[in-house]
């Protein structure tokens, strides 16, 4: 059986968080927080590994944005796309989230049909973005060893023209020291 | 659901077909979520209190949460009470904010004690 990517919903409201499980529980395996702390608690647990976040802002003990400055700090915002999920007439909220440069915003109330796209479009695109990244780092690793084969003939010949000089600096040397050698 | 509960609903101003639609079509979820919503009795003594005393901060906090809520399950008329109440105390502006909270808690109580009814059957 494949395994379910993870997201984690962070809304201190239980009934947002329910709601967006049950939204979610079929085809994702759904990491409920009820603050930051949490959020950053899985982040930790997991390694990383998370298809999406689905971030409240007004959360206690740690907000969402508080979540965003730790994941800007460990150069994870780019690795692991953020859905700011706020309240609507927030204009303020939501131009601070993108300039987080999170992926998306979502407003509350939401239509779930439309959510649960945007959220499948996401972590799809994001699996994209990783698979094409692996597929580069691959390609690259495969044209490593003509290069290297480059890299050593250059010193050889590196090697090759040293010599060639040393014997050259030496005959030379020997030359005039036999003219030397001739006028005395 | 009961259809009585429904009808209840109805008339108290919950978009049922909307509120449910938002449960993922599920109206098991939509009660379930309807009595995690009401299920604390002191909510909206704390709500008065808060605006009685002018602690507009705590009262934003608590208004703002509710409303995110609300209109996540689909409870229209009291969304839109909490929008009203939650803009005034965000721009600072307490004029109306006792009329505001009282609207917040009349539309509270009165699918609260519609849920309480048929949680009790």
């Amino acid at each position: 059986m494949e395994k379910k990517t993870k997201i984690i919903v962070a809304d201190d409201m239980e009934i947002n968080r329910i709601l967006l499980t049950e939204m979610f529980g079929d085809d994702y395996e759904v990491l409920e927080a009820k603050d930051g702390k949490e959020v950053i608690t899985y982040l930790e647990q997991e390694k990383y590994e998370i298809g999406v976040i689905l971030l409240d802002v007004y959360m206690p003990n740690m907000g969402g944005f508080d979540v965003l400055d730790y994941m800007k700090e460990k150069s994870i915002l780019e690795k692991i796309p953020v859905i700011v999920v706020t309240v609507s007439n927030a204009e303020e909220t939501a131009l601070k989230a993108y300039d987080y440069k999170v992926a998306e915003i979502v407003i509350k109330p939401f239509t779930t049909q439309i959510v649960r796209r945007r959220v499948n479009n996401i972590v799809q695109f994001y699996h994209n973005k990783q698979m094409l990244e692996l597929y580069i780092m691959e390609e690259m690793e495969k044209q490593k060893p003509p290069y290297r084969a480059l890299l050593e003939l250059n010193h050889q010949l590196d090697a090759q023209v040293k010599s060639v000089k040393d014997a050259c600096e030496k005959e030379q040397s020997e030359f005039s020291e036999q003219i030397k050698s001739l006028l005395k | 659901m009961r259809e009585e509960f429904k009808e209840d609903l109805l008339a108290a101003g919950v978009n049922l077909p909307d509120a449910v639609e938002r449960c993922c079509g599920k109206e098991e979820l939509f009660e379930r979520l309807l009595k995690i919503y009401f299920k604390n009795p002191n909510e909206m003594t704390e709500l008065a209190e808060k605006a009685e005393g002018k602690h507009y901060e705590e009262l934003f906090s608590q208004a703002h949460a509710l409303k995110g809520a609300a209109g996540g399950i689909g409870l229209t008329k009291l969304y839109q009470s909490l929008c009203k109440l939650v803009e005034s105390l965000r721009s600072a502006d307490y004029e109306l904010i006792d009329e505001e909270a009282q609207e917040v808690i009349n539309s509270f109580n009165t699918i609260g004690n519609i849920v309480q009814r048929y949680s009790n059957e």
